[in-house]
């Protein structure tokens, strides 16, 4: 009976852990494989190069510009749609009239793929008839048409500002569940001793949504890093390499320019960094699980 | 001038009434214990009283203030939660000088009150630490040195001792009554322990179905209840309730236990039938043949201070428990005749108000 049980759990087993290894192991190890290479993508035959391609990483300029633009969208990252959406979720949870059709309005938007979140901001920055441009010309004397997209100084941004619209649902519902695990009694402890809205958030509120911030952080850092689709969508990492960051670049690198060797070391280069804050994101939870358990 | 005085409060949930109209009294110093089962409304009182949750109707006086509508922090009262409603992440120092710290006290104002506060409590030496590095008793001390601290006029305990094992709970108990002896502070505690209640009350407050059931000092309440659900709530193991006839006998009616007259009430009597209620002390096994019913030993629960027995008989569907005296020996199986104490019997009507205490 329990052996029978054992082959029937392994059985239902062998299939989901079948596909995580074709889809995610596999490429994983190949792109460890490939990074060591000059493969391009189609030619069987390929040399190994050793190191070179991490050696290549160090003076490739587009890779630098492309760190950067890679740091700067996970600080805004870690700045708006953390910020927004504990915001959101504050306003919520202080029982708003219409809060949850706040809510619903607010995560609908984490439900778009982010082709659909893209080709909507490309429309509204769109120089012409876009929103953004009709909305700023009608409080300003003359007729706006910047194009938002296709200025390297605002290019980048623009991005990260529709990103974040997309990612502040995602936020705020996990700040909300947040503010829901608090035990009310401590709230009633703040309204007994006399707080204002804002000592209660600053002393009490937030500090315990510790748990809530490490994941909402962690997981916006992690998005950030995979910031890919919606870039592609609305700039393809343009104009000037601009707006680039290392997945775009990776991508180029790979089946742009046939590097198939060098955007896998960039990708090795993507997951390390992935999996050291993987590292720290569990780190901290096992912290904050200590102080609030 | 009293220190809380309750009139006509109210309180509806939507459609549903929790509290009834209740009017209280409470002086300066008095400790009150609101007591009853599970869903009584009398933490709902106490919320009410704090301010956390408003009442439909009615008036809320503290110190002779009118505070029905006044916000939590202004009503001069401290709450002491059951979870004790510790912040996890402040110090023992921190959470009892929370509401200093609001009001932005001097730094130093705050340390040398929230040690003041500790030193009443003897956790002196737990200050520097967290809540989750405290046993359940220093957390709840630590819960009354944040409610201490603020020189309330009216402390409110909601079910403190709930979460603390037997031994502890006796233990705090005996400290809140102590504290409630130095501070001479007023205090509103609430409890479904009934032996919680008569231990610390100076009076209990009994509620039932968000209406008070009797008001009194715990002997009162426990040898003159007003009703049958007091008389069952309050005393452990719980009153005895015999159903009995009434046989009218010219100008009187006699009560009928198991066909032999066990007494006279002083009117004709309406009723066909009444319960007795005789707590198990009152009951006792006769030496002779000559008793008021006989019952057969069920259960013998031996607690070391006291014995109680629970017996079967023939006219009651529920079993009688009787307390054991000093040196007597029963075993399961044993039919034994039993007497009553006619000087401690409670007679309720159908209603389960009382009709009358004692001899009759």
């Amino acid at each position: 009976m329990d052996r029978s049980i054992a082959l029937w759990r392994t059985v239902f087993l062998i299939l989901p852990v079948s596909v995580f290894a074709v889809f995610v192991i596999w490429p994983l190890l190949s792109s460890f494989y490939y990074s060591f290479t000059n493969w391009n993508g189609f030619n069987p035959n390929y040399d190994f190069v050793g190191f070179d391609n991490f050696a290549k990483i160090y003076t490739d300029r587009l890779f630098a510009s492309a760190a950067i633009n890679t740091v700067i969208w996970m600080v805004a990252a870690i700045i708006l749609p953390t910020g927004l959406g504990l915001f959101l979720a504050l306003l919520i949870d202080s029982r708003v009239p219409g809060g949850t059709l706040f809510k619903s309005v607010f995560y609908l938007p984490i439900c778009l793929s982010a082709v659909v979140v893209g080709q909507v901001w490309v429309w509204i920055y769109q120089p012409d008839w876009g929103l953004l441009n009709t909305v700023l010309t009608y409080f300003s004397s003359e007729k706006i048409n910047y194009a938002w997209l296709a200025k390297p100084e605002s290019a980048l941004f623009s991005v990260i500002v529709a990103w974040s619209w997309q990612q502040t649902g995602l936020s705020m519902v996990i700040y909300l569940a947040g503010l829901t695990a608090i035990p009310s009694d401590l709230q009633e402890v703040c309204e007994l001793e006399g707080s204002s809205w804002w000592q209660k958030v600053r002393l009490v509120l937030l500090p315990l949504l510790a748990p809530a911030t490490v994941v909402v952080i962690a997981l916006s850092v992690i998005n950030s890093l995979k910031g890919f689709d919606i870039l592609f969508i609305m700039t393809e990492g343009g104009p000037f390499n601009s707006s680039d960051t290392l997945a775009m670049h990776m991508y180029n690198e790979s089946f742009r320019k046939y590097y198939m060797g060098y955007g896998s070391a960039i990708a090795v280069v993507l997951f390390l960094v992935a999996l050291a804050i993987i590292w720290l994101y569990f780190r901290q939870l096992r912290k904050v699980d200590e102080i609030y358990s | 001038m009293s220190s809380l005085k309750l009139q006509d409060v109210r309180k509806n949930f939507g459609t549903q009434t929790v509290i009834h109209g209740i009017d209280l009294d409470v002086e300066e110093g008095e400790f009150i214990v609101f007591v009853g089962p599970s869903g009584c409304g009398k933490s709902t009182m106490l919320r009410i009283i704090s301010g956390l949750d408003q009442v439909t109707s009615g008036r809320i006086f503290i110190a002779g203030n009118d505070v029905t509508f006044t916000h939590p922090s202004k009503r001069q009262v401290a709450m002491v939660f059951q979870s004790y409603a510790l912040f996890p992440h402040m110090t023992v120092a921190q959470n009892i000088g929370f509401g200093l710290r609001l009001a932005k006290l001097p730094k130093a104002e705050i340390a040398k009150r929230v040690f003041a506060a500790a030193e009443v409590l003897q956790i002196e030496d737990l200050l520097g630490r967290y809540p989750r590095q405290l046993s359940g008793g220093q957390r709840q001390r630590v819960a009354i040195g944040r409610a201490i601290i603020r020189n309330p006029r009216v402390f409110l305990f909601d079910e403190p001792l709930s979460n603390l094992d037997a031994a502890l709970r006796v233990q705090m108990r005996l400290e809140i009554a102590r504290l409630h002896n130095r501070l001479g502070a007023t205090i509103v505690y609430v409890t479904h322990d009934q032996t919680e209640a008569m231990t610390l009350a100076d009076r209990i407050v009994v509620i039932k179905e968000g209406e008070i059931a009797q008001v009194g000092n715990p002997l009162e309440v426990y040898e003159s209840p007003a009703n049958k659900f007091v008389a069952g709530f309050i005393g452990a193991p719980s009153m005895n309730f015999l159903k009995a006839s009434i046989r009218a006998e010219g100008g009187r009616s006699s009560i009928q236990l198991y066909g032999a007259a066990l007494a006279y009430l002083p009117d004709r009597f309406a009723r066909e039938y009444i319960e007795l209620g005789i707590r198990p002390e009152h009951l006792s096994f006769s030496e002779s043949s000559d008793c008021d019913f006989w019952g057969v030993v069920e259960l013998v629960e031996e607690l070391g201070s006291e014995s109680f027995a629970y017996l079967q008989t023939e006219f009651n569907p529920e079993p009688v428990t009787i307390r054991l005296e000093p040196n007597k020996k029963v075993k399961a199986g044993d039919k034994l005749p039993v007497s009553i104490d006619r000087n401690a019997m409670h007679v309720f009507s159908e209603s389960g108000s009382t009709v009358a205490i004692g001899r009759i």
